[in-house]
């Protein structure tokens, strides 16, 4: 229902000018609970123009989490032992990276393009200045490889559905372990590889309730977080200690 | 069932880790140690980061010590005295374990420490013990006495600042005493464990505790030391995740019920045998993992100061 709203919002927020790109997400804010288990957001687009040409649209969305700074550590072989002896630091690792493309894009997008407008990962800010130097590019490429595998990058090639010529929609999967903080969706809108029309909102991942309330307890007051805590451990095993004892 | 931990970030099935905790709360019973030993191995093993296991397992420690500790108190096989002078070497330790900890995390070889500690500690420890094991119950075997009692290790008799533990009937130099709750909550702290494989062999060989008193006393010192541990860690790593701790210890305090009443139908030298050979077994897979190559060879985490 939420969806259709959503969907409908968009419609009639068009404009009857020329070229224009209008999208939405599904929502604008996430909220993490004690049971999250993941979740979708989804992103509707519209495009209007004056009059429609033969050439259809070409899409690319991008989630991007904040950006954090990473170290990256390296294992070798020492005296028998697998030891982390080498590290790279990179200052601005996107948290999260999720890029969605349209089936023409994802089948005959130039490398060109992709570079340009980070739809893929060789461009981004930390990949780029590891090319630099052979050495620090491995590094970079295993934080790819560890993020893909964590679910938190990813690349998918015919993920953006169009429900008309000029409506288009797409579903993105937010895993659990998902980095909280304010995060980017970015909407490009080619023809022919050329950028018609880009929009840019945000979205905020934030825990929420229960969780939110233990995270920013432990955060600020950590002494008495502590305490709590020793109070919880020494209530259970003294009431697991009476119960038991009846028994 | 689904539940978000706040602290690891990270959404875990809540009755994985209340068997996980119920299964070592079985053994920590049985063999009345603090059974961290094996609980931070199982927790980093399931995913969670090796600083959240460590911070964590120690309110875990706290929960499954304070009722085994009330009913060794009620039947007074704990020496006060001896507790206190091993706590105040347990509170240096704690402290100097929880900056040291920090330390190499930020310096990444976290990780290493932790396994060549656990081999280190684990193997001598569980050697020492397989070995003491195996003559009891060849001893018993050959129907001959235990030894009992003796005299102290000369070193330690000749040492100064004697003082009189009466309950444990002793009269020791306090120096060992808290060196070795210096130590121990040294240890404790940075490797998440409560420490009572080392501290009751120790309290048995090394100052010659009559055994009555040695688990009581071993348990209100971990009881503490692992309390002050908690506060510690929350103070200057804010990784104790509140409720992945409670759900150890919900798992924990029944099991180790059910652990306690097996523990008691067993004879003492068949209990040290199967805890030295799970203790020996615990640094086979940390020595196993130091010497087989890693599935990924890079590891990523967040610098130091950050989330």
């Amino acid at each position: 229902m939420r969806l259709l709203i959503a969907l409908l919002a968009v419609l009639l927020a068009v404009p009857a000018s020329a070229e224009k790109l209008v999208s939405a997400l599904s929502e604008d804010a996430v909220e993490i609970t004690s049971n999250f288990t993941g979740s979708y957001i989804t992103v509707f687009g519209a495009v209007t123009e004056e009059e429609v040409r033969g050439q259809e649209y070409e899409v690319a969305i991008v989630v991007a989490g904040p950006d954090l700074p990473l170290v990256v550590r390296k294992k070798d072989r020492v005296a028998g032992l697998w030891l982390n002896t080498q590290s790279r630091e990179f200052f601005d690792v996107p948290s999260f990276y999720v890029v969605h493309l349209s089936e023409n894009l994802s089948v005959a997008a130039s490398q060109d393009l992709l570079t340009r407008y980070k739809l893929d990962f060789v461009n981004l800010g930390f990949s780029r200045e590891a090319s630099y130097a052979p050495e620090d590019e491995a590094f970079a490429r295993a934080v790819v490889d560890i993020k893909q595998r964590q679910e938190l990058y990813a690349k998918r090639g015919d993920a953006v559905e169009f429900l008309a010529p000029n409506v288009f929609r797409t579903s993105f999967h937010l895993p659990s372990a998902i980095p909280v903080g304010t995060y980017h969706v970015s909407v490009y809108l080619f023809r022919e590889e050329q950028l018609l029309a880009a929009q840019v909102q945000s979205l905020v991942i934030e825990k929420s309730g229960f969780s939110d309330r233990i995270a920013s307890f432990a955060d600020q007051q950590p002494l008495f977080y502590g305490l709590f805590t020793v109070v919880v451990a020494i209530t259970t095993g003294w009431l697991a200690g009476l119960i038991f004892r009846r028994n | 069932m689904q539940l978000y931990l706040p602290i690891a970030e990270l959404t875990v099935n809540i009755f994985l880790y209340l068997g996980m905790g119920a299964a070592v709360g079985f053994i920590s019973g049985m063999f009345g140690v603090g059974g961290g030993f094996l609980l931070t191995p199982l927790l980093i093993f399931s995913g969670i980061t090796p600083a959240v296991a460590v911070a964590t397992v120690t309110p875990q420690i706290v929960a499954s010590s304070t009722s085994a500790a009330i009913s060794y108190w009620r039947r007074r096989m704990i020496d006060p005295k001896m507790t206190l002078f091993l706590l105040f070497g347990g509170i240096i330790g704690s402290s100097l374990g929880v900056v040291v900890f920090r330390k190499l995390r930020a310096l990444g070889q976290l990780d290493l420490i932790i396994s060549l500690s656990y081999v280190t500690f684990l193997g001598l420890i569980g050697g020492l013990m397989l070995r003491e094991a195996l003559r009891a119950l060849w001893r018993a075997r050959r129907g001959r006495q235990p030894r009992r009692g003796g005299s102290h290790h000369l070193w330690i008799s000749g040492l100064p600042f004697k003082v009189r533990f009466r309950r444990s009937k002793l009269y020791v130099s306090a120096i060992p005493v808290i060196g070795l709750g210096l130590s121990i909550g040294f240890l404790g702290t940075v490797l998440g464990i409560g420490g009572g494989f080392i501290m009751v062999p120790a309290l048995i060989y090394l100052l010659r505790m009559p055994t009555n008193v040695v688990i009581g006393t071993s348990l209100g010192y971990i009881l503490f030391t692992m309390a002050l541990a908690t506060v510690l860690h929350s103070l200057a790593t804010g990784a104790v995740d509140l409720l992945l701790a409670i759900l150890l210890m919900i798992g924990g305090v029944v099991g180790a019920q059910f652990g306690a009443q097996l523990g008691q139908a067993m004879r003492g030298e068949q209990l040290r045998l199967l805890l030295a050979l799970l203790v020996l077994g615990v640094a086979i897979r940390f020595l196993l993992s130091l010497f087989l190559k890693p599935e990924d060879l890079y590891s990523i985490s967040l610098m130091a100061g950050f989330g």
